[in-house]
């Protein structure tokens, strides 16, 4: 994997209390039962329970709002920490249909969201030129350089 | 004295026959370094006599051997390889005085702090540097001269900063003790945080009235002189003569003044009291609390409408009957000399605002700890009652969150010792008074250590106050002045939103802010979060680096009331040590000039930090020993060798560069280290088993204005790979500023190399505290990295310019000196 998805330094998460400030803040542990950073540090950096980190599927709703890190009293890189292990357990096949399938379109049309028939037809409406295809060839570079090739089916 | 016996009629001291021992100190230097390959390699150097391993050597065998070899082999100079002259070098000098040698012939090699406990798992290098550091103590020792100490008399006077419970206590013990005391407070009332406080934990006693007895007792012991208002503006001097320098701000109100009242009821002004943290309003004439001492009032020109010497109101002066009212009082300096004194500033509180989601100085009902403290004493602005800001009701619900300000990267890193118990004592006394209420604690961990402590926890836990394991990610203002609090239980991994009526913040201690000013003229260090350092952290807990100052109380670090008075009178006890006593050794490394290479330039008495020097009436340097402490500055400046800065010579600190440049200089880091700061923190490295890399030797000065720029040209000349200069930092130097003079001689050697064109940067500078032994770790590290860059090329043309300079100044200086001599 590229150093510039390392967006974290180990280190400083051995300076975490486990006060909690983090899911305290966290907007998405509101909602999504399981998903919860403080415990995903303690098991994932204290206890070295990497493997099982990796396979679970709550791990990709965090929403990288950066509140859990912006109120961190140690400053912890608590999103770039979820964001590594993102990397980790797409490459290790934990990844959810849905970012595949938008992963896919991406590097397919250059999209993240398919322009329909539809939307074509009210641009001509409007007198808009239809839209331009993105440079896919620059996109699929990008995706293999970041290693996605191998996660994805692409065709 | 028998070591004079030891200098020949010519003055010349006899053959050097020296005696090597090193220490295995167990496993802490046996366990990285060859003990044994050491002393043998020792046994080899020129003019030893003698050299043995032991296991510890600072142990009774271990002294005794050294002096029956003294005695049987006629040893004339002593080598201890072992752990930082900062820890044992009074013993060894009083082991060699013992012997009948002058405690000034005894050398230490530090392979403890600097070698084997930084070197941890790489023997073979650390047993290569130590045979170094033994070989450049052997080549000082040969060179070493004895000498006499002098006595200097001490002021049987004391000096206590602040007035808070622990200044209180050092300065009755010491005024007990018979001593003239000073305690000086910028507040205009003695007592201190503890007087704010409601109620002591793990007790239960009221707070001020345990205090006020002792603060009455202060206020009129004979021996104590008691200044109010008045903040230390400068201190000279060392050890035994301090000459202090105070600013008496002024009262406006004289000492007949009997606290009779009528002239703050007469008062039409109105400004929040400081002492009810602004929860009360007061006049501007004003007594700060009902119990303070002195019991004057006072009037604050600030908030007075007779400020700026404009009158317009007379009502305090119409309703004073005993006429102390005096709007012509002025502010004072005064002036006076003490012996000993003794650090108690104290601690300011955490500002709640710097965590904004909190909601403190937002939401009424969110308040403080410390304003918890005056809303539930009896003697409060509310009579006791625990009401909300925002409609007077008193809440139902209390949730307190802890370590506000403390434990964190952002505020304060430190944990801040009193706030646990502080809150399990404050929601015991709402139980007390309001059994029903609802209290929740949320915490991150309980803190409960000290004696009583744990029984205080167990029993708010049985009045059903809850501990919740987890801090509020925010709270959240509602309509009605309730605050809700969201967060996560991490013991039941469940998050929750709880409603309370109000929210205390525990909040956590920093430094006082005035301490500042105090370390700069005592030349305190502090450690990280900011607190004064003491000289060693377990064996003396109250000295301070500078003789003669003590450390009490929260000044030294957070601490509770208890352990604040054992510290206080800890401290007036080695004051007292000190001042008995009655009068202080002061250690010969001053300066000796030579008269005859004088030539009068006065670079010397520029640069000294305490106007030691002067020029005689034939123009010749002339040094006042009782006012020199010995940082050598004015021997580094001099370019005729005029001065000889006694015990640290340039002479054997040259032996000490050419011991270890002899082989492979090249991959060698020289680095000179000051005494208190820098010194320090490499020790403070070794002690905390900072490992780095092991390429460096260091050479102890007193002062980092010590290292002339010819020592460092010196090594250079050698084919040293890099230099080090280190000393304390800007503004800490502890021989006032003679630190600037080392960095300006490292800028003009770096200048010079560039000029010559060569690598200045193999030339480094870095101000390291004696609280930063992981600054010195990195330091060294990354020069060690770029110690491996450094073409030979480099190495040989610093060799040669550097060595064709050196050689040019030395017969400069020979004409010179044969000029003299003709």
């Amino acid at each position: 994997m590229g150093k510039a998805l390392d967006l974290f330094e180990k280190e400083e998460f051995y300076k975490c209390l486990q006060c909690a400030i983090c899911t305290g803040s966290c907007p998405v542990a509101r909602v999504v039962e399981g998903f919860n950073p403080r415990e995903i540090i303690l098991r994932y950096i204290l206890y070295g329970e990497e493997d099982e980190v990796l396979g679970m599927k709550e791990i990709w709703n965090c929403a990288t709002c950066h509140a859990c890190q912006e109120r961190c009293p140690h400053n912890i890189t608590i999103s770039g920490l979820l964001t590594h292990i993102q990397n980790l357990a797409a490459k290790k096949g934990n990844l959810p249909d849905t970012m595949k399938a938008a992963m896919t379109l991406m590097a397919e049309t250059g999209w993240s969201i398919q322009a329909t028939p539809r939307s074509d037809r009210v641009r001509t409406e409007l007198g808009l030129a239809p839209l331009k295809r993105p440079d896919t060839a620059e996109i699929r570079k990008i995706f293999k350089e970041a290693g996605l090739d191998e996660i994805l089916d692409l065709k | 004295m028998a070591d004079e016996d030891k200098i020949t009629a010519g003055g010349e001291v006899e053959e050097p026959r020296i005696g090597v021992y090193v220490c295995h100190c167990g496993l802490n230097i046996g366990g990285s370094v060859d003990c044994e390959a050491l002393a043998l390699e020792a046994s080899k150097l020129e003019d030893v006599v003698v050299s043995e391993a032991q296991l510890y050597t600072c142990s009774e065998p271990g002294q005794e051997r050294i002096k029956s070899d003294i005695e049987k082999h006629n040893l004339n100079r002593i080598v201890v390889a072992a752990c930082s002259p900062r820890m044992h070098e009074p013993t060894f000098r009083q082991c060699v005085q013992d012997a009948g040698l002058n405690p000034y012939l005894l050398e230490m090699a530090n392979i403890r702090e600097h070698c084997s406990w930084v070197h941890l798992h790489d023997r073979a290098s650390a047993t290569e540097k130590s045979k170094d550091l033994v070989r450049m103590a052997v080549s000082r020792a040969r060179l070493l001269e004895p000498q006499e100490e002098i006595d200097i008399p001490v002021k049987q006077k004391a000096l206590v900063i602040g007035g808070g419970v622990a200044g209180i206590q050092a300065a009755l013990d010491l005024a007990d003790s018979g001593y003239e005391v000073v305690l000086v407070e910028k507040e205009p009332s003695i007592g201190g945080r503890m007087a704010q406080i409601d109620k002591t934990f793990p007790t239960m006693d009221c707070s001020i009235c345990i205090l006020a007895p002792k603060m009455s007792e202060a206020g009129r012991h004979p021996n104590i002189e008691l200044m109010t208002l008045t903040e230390v503006v400068n201190i000279s001097g060392y050890v035994g003569n301090f000459n202090v320098t105070v600013k008496r701000k002024a009262r406006y109100v004289t000492e007949d003044c009997s606290a009779c009242s009528e002239c703050s009821k007469a008062c039409p002004q109105l400004s929040p009291n400081e002492f009810d943290i602004g929860l009360a309003t007061r006049g501007a004439i004003y007594i700060p609390f009902a119990q303070a001492v002195p019991s004057k009032y006072l009037i604050d020109m600030e908030s007075c409408l007779n400020r700026n010497g404009v009158r317009v109101c007379e009502k305090c002066v119409e309703a004073c009957e005993r006429k102390c009212i005096d709007f012509n009082a002025v502010d004072r300096e005064e002036c006076f000399d003490v012996g000993t004194i003794v650090v108690c500033t104290g601690v300011d509180v955490f500002d709640a605002r710097e965590i904004p989601q909190y909601l403190y100085g937002k939401a009424p009902n969110v308040i403080t700890s410390l304003e918890f403290e005056r809303l539930i004493n009896a003697g409060g602005p509310t009579g006791g009652n625990l009401i909300r800001p925002s409609d007077g009701n008193i809440p139902k619900t209390v949730a307190f969150i802890q370590c506000i300000g403390s434990r964190s990267e952002k505020t304060n890193p430190y944990c801040s010792n009193v706030c646990c118990m502080n809150t399990i004592k404050d929601a015991l006394l709402i139980k007390e008074h309001w059994p029903e209420t609802e209290i929740k604690v949320f915490y991150i961990d309980i803190r409960a250590f000290g004696k009583g402590f744990e029984d205080l926890f167990q029993r708010a836990k049985k009045e059903g106050v809850q501990f919740i394991r987890g801090l509020p990610g925010e709270v959240i203002e509602l309509k009605n002045g309730n605050l809700r609090l969201l967060g996560e239980m991490t013991l039941l991994n469940k998050l929750y939103e709880i409603e309370a009526e109000m929210v205390v913040l525990s909040i956590g201690l920093k430094p006082s802010i005035g301490s500042e000013v105090i370390r700069k003229f005592l030349t305190l260090s502090i450690t990280s979060g900011g607190f004064f350092m003491v000289a060693h952290p377990k064996l003396r807990p109250v000295d301070t680096a500078t003789r003669g100052v003590f450390l009490a109380g929260c000044s030294e670090g957070p601490k509770d009331i208890k352990e604040a008075v054992t510290q206080a009178s800890a401290a007036a006890a080695r004051a007292n040590i000190i001042m008995r006593r009655g009068k202080v050794t002061v250690e010969a490394i001053t300066p000796r000039v030579n008269r005859e290479l004088c030539a009068g330039c006065g670079a010397c008495v520029k640069v000294c930090p305490y106007q030691a020097i002067h020029l005689d009436g034939d123009k010749k340097a002339v040094v006042v020993e009782a006012a020199c402490s010995g940082c050598g500055t004015c021997g580094a400046e001099c370019s005729f060798a005029a001065i000889e800065m006694r015990h640290f010579t340039d002479d054997q600190i040259l032996a000490q560069i050419d011991a270890f440049t002899e082989h492979e200089a090249e991959k060698k880091i020289l680095a000179f280290c000051c005494n208190w700061c820098s010194y320090a923190g490499a020790d403070f490295a070794g002690i905390g088993r900072m490992q780095y890399s092991s390429e460096v030797r260091i050479i102890r000065t007193m002062c980092s204005g010590r290292v002339s720029t010819a020592f460092i040209e010196h090594a250079f000349a050698r084919g040293i790979g890099m230099v080090l200069l280190s000393g304390c930092h800007i503004g800490d130097c502890h021989y006032i500023d003679a630190n600037t003079h080392a960095e300006k001689r490292f800028n003009k050697t770096r200048r010079i190399m560039r000029q010559a064109e060569l690598d200045p940067s193999r030339l480094e500078l870095v101000w390291v505290s004696a609280a930063e032994g992981q600054r010195f770790q990195e330091k060294i590290n990354s020069m060690s990295k770029k110690l491996k860059t450094i073409p030979s090329e480099e190495i040989k043309s610093a060799m040669k310019y550097f060595g064709d300079r050196e050689r040019k100044r030395l017969e400069k200086l020979r004409r010179g000196a044969s000029d003299v001599n003709a």
